[in-house]
């Protein structure tokens, strides 16, 4: 078991400075950070990449904009740094305001009875799911498998053979989402219906994740491997996966160019390595000017 | 009413009709539910054995400005068991009172800053006491001063 | 399939407006280990037993205020109440007191939100401010000055403790009052004029007769209890000096 020791810094700092850290050790653990270490565990915080968005937060698809942590508008790179994340969302959530609200003003109104379709057509799956009596398999069955098998091939080191076989088990728990049997019928407040539906969008997100991540041949930010592509490859991949949805098949991946602008990709070293890195960096820049 | 819950899957389908609206459940008896009300209520109740006192006093006031036969007389009842009685109930009902004052006192108060550091409200608690200790004391000392 | 292991039994009210008129308890057994919170035990309920049981939850840490309910009568974020504090059980669980009941142990909170947009809880500048001007400074006794009041997540569990708000929802109640304090004592912010009005109402401080469990249950120690009795006396000398200036007392 690993510990995080903040001993050193005194209740009063520990209080005044990480507050919310301290309670929740206390109330959660019963450690005291004042007196005791903090057992530690990794565990999935925040995923990066996302629907592709372009300066305005605009996405491929006209009208639909996003922003935050479901969107990917290019800032945060392969591993998205500590407190950017809430920044992100001050920066980019009044551009999507602003950008949703002007497209809404002047964009002119499609075909009704076609979209009216569609409209049904999505309405009619929704209620496929609370209407089907029997089909066998537990919403909650399918996601632990899910979690699990994302946890097992696309944790923190991957190699071909895990991440295929997550591509396999996700593929499997697809098929079975379709046999997906709700308790609740009912229509008003009906938790059960929403969770079967998100378990669907959470198969097709972890799908575009594990499809991605096979095809990368390259360690790179969060993605690291442990067979053969351990370093970086900015000749091949120096570029961002693109997982298009085809359906009840696997998503097709394809590429896309990154736009560098300031920051130039580098090895991000830690400890000593990392203030040799620092030094060396700094000496390049001074020699620049 | 309990209902087990039946293990595995629950009932099927029931029949649908148009839901009944948000259920609000009633206040009746709610200062009995929980220890913490209960000694709300009896903090509240404690008011009326202080306006009690203040009728007793204030009738005694009355009483010694309308003569001495009056003022006897308000004494002489004051001397009474069933006075007496009286008397420690309200004694005990105002401590009572005073504490449960003094503990509430706190949240009346704005934040006060002593020598760059918050004023506790165990502090503030502790001030009200004090407060109350040296106007007994007071008392007291003018009472057995003046004693006939 | 048997479960072995330790296990408790947890009582909830469950109301489905499609299928009663009122609420009934259900019991179920649920496996138990040392850490499961009150919510791990729903979570399971609903998982495994019984998939129609709802109830609003998110962050399981305490800091997003979804997951306030009675816990044996007492109001609690259920992600940060523990089974093993609440052994042997039964264990009673019931939707947060004093709000109209939806569904099993969702709560009606459109009115605490429309109490919430009312106090207009953002800072309104004193004077208008460019980004040229740069940040605002604010010295540490300035910042204690609102800090805890800050705090509060939402999570309406001083509403289910206050019994003023269960005889009266129009009160204003303690959590909205505290934010309001939270900005008027904010040496950033201009607005008390406009928020005056909510605290001088009959519904705004004057409801509050200081029973202050409010202040004891909430999970983040804002004290809203403080929050709303110390500005009886803003809300009286509001009252009396405005017929000294016309500003009411300010200069």
């Amino acid at each position: 078991m690993l510990h995080l020791d903040l001993r050193h810094l005194g209740e009063q700092k520990l209080r005044e400075r990480l507050p919310q850290i301290y309670e929740l050790a206390v109330e959660y653990l019963g450690v005291d950070p004042a007196t005791a270490p903090i057992p530690v565990l990794p565990a999935v915080h925040y995923t990066m990449g996302g629907i592709i968005a372009d300066g305005s937060t605009a996405s491929t698809l006209t009208g639909l904009y996003s922003v935050g942590e479901c969107s990917s508008v290019g800032v945060h790179g392969a591993n998205r740094l500590g407190s950017n994340s809430l920044t992100e969302l001050l920066v980019f959530g009044k551009v999507a305001g602003a950008a949703a609200a002007r497209h809404a003003v002047t964009v002119a109104h499609g075909n009704g009875a076609a979209l009216g379709l569609l409209a049904e057509a999505a309405r009619d799956r929704a209620l496929a799911i609370v209407l089907r009596q029997g089909g066998g398999e537990r919403i909650a069955t399918l996601r632990r498998e899910m979690a699990q098998s994302m946890e097992d091939g696309c944790g923190i080191y991957r190699s071909a053979q895990t991440m295929q076989a997550t591509c396999d088990k996700l593929a499997e728990l697809k098929q079975r989402c379709q046999r997906v049997q709700v308790d609740d019928h009912s229509r008003g407040w009906n938790t059960e219906w929403l969770l079967a539906i998100e378990l669907g969008y959470l198969l097709d997100v972890a799908q575009a994740m594990a499809h991605s991540a096979l095809h990368r041949k390259e360690s790179r930010g969060s993605h690291q491997r442990l067979d053969g592509f351990e370093q970086r490859d900015d000749v091949n991949f120096l570029q961002h996966s693109l997982a298009y949805f085809t359906g009840d098949d696997a998503p097709r991946i394809a590429y896309g160019p990154v736009t560098i602008t300031h920051s130039q990709p580098a090895t991000r070293a830690y400890g000593a390595a990392g203030e040799q890195a620092e030094a060396e960096r700094k000496t390049r820049e001074t020699s620049h000017v | 009413m309990i209902r087990n819950a039946e293990p595995g899957r629950p009932a099927s389908t029931p029949s649908l009709r148009p839901p009944a609206p948000p259920y609000v459940r009633p206040m009746q008896g709610w200062w009995q539910r929980n220890p913490f009300f209960v000694r709300y209520m009896v903090r509240e109740a404690t008011a009326v054995a202080v306006a009690m006192y203040a009728l007793v006093l204030t009738l005694g006031v009355v009483c010694l400005a309308a003569g001495e036969a009056a003022w006897n007389g308000w004494f002489d009842a004051m001397r009474t068991p069933w006075s007496i009685g009286l008397h420690a109930v309200l004694l005990v009902a105002m401590v009572v009172h005073a504490k449960s004052w003094f503990d509430i006192m706190p949240k009346t108060m704005p934040m006060i800053v002593v020598g760059g550091r918050r004023l506790s409200a165990e502090a503030i608690t502790r001030g009200g006491w004090a407060a109350t200790g040296l106007a007994c004391a007071l008392l007291f000392a003018l009472a057995w001063w003046w004693r006939p | 399939m048997s479960e072995p292991g330790p296990t408790i039994q947890i009582e909830v009210l469950r109301y489905r407006p499609e299928q009663e008129d009122k609420p009934v308890w259900q019991r179920y057994t649920v496996p138990f280990t040392d850490d499961m919170s009150v919510l791990q035990g729903l979570q399971h309920i609903k998982d495994e037993l019984d998939g129609t049981l709802s109830f609003r939850w998110s962050c399981r840490m305490a800091i997003c205020g979804s997951c306030g309910m009675m816990v044996n009568g007492k109001p609690e974020l259920s992600c940060k109440t523990f089974l093993r504090d609440l052994l042997p059980g039964p264990v009673r669980i019931e939707a947060l007191a004093h709000f109209p009941i939806e569904r099993d142990l969702v709560v009606s909170v459109g009115e605490f939100v429309k109490k919430l947009e009312a106090i207009k809880p953002y800072l309104i500048p004193k004077l208008p401010r460019t980004l040229a001007e740069g940040e605002y400074l604010q010295t540490p006794a300035q910042l204690e000055q609102f800090e805890q009041y800050s705090s509060c997540i939402n999570c309406m569990l001083c509403y289910a403790a206050c019994p003023q708000f269960g005889l009266d929802p129009g009160f204003a109640g303690p959590g909205v009052l505290a934010l309001l304090h939270r900005y008027n004592a904010d040496s950033r912010d201009g607005g008390r004029d406009e928020r005056m009005p909510i605290l001088n109402a009959e519904e705004g401080v004057w409801s509050c007769t200081a029973v202050g469990y409010c202040s004891e249950v909430c999970p983040k120690h804002v004290d809203p209890a403080n929050a709303v009795n110390q500005n009886k006396v803003n809300s009286a000398k509001d009252y009396f000096l405005r017929f000294l200036t016309p500003k009411g007392g300010r200069p």
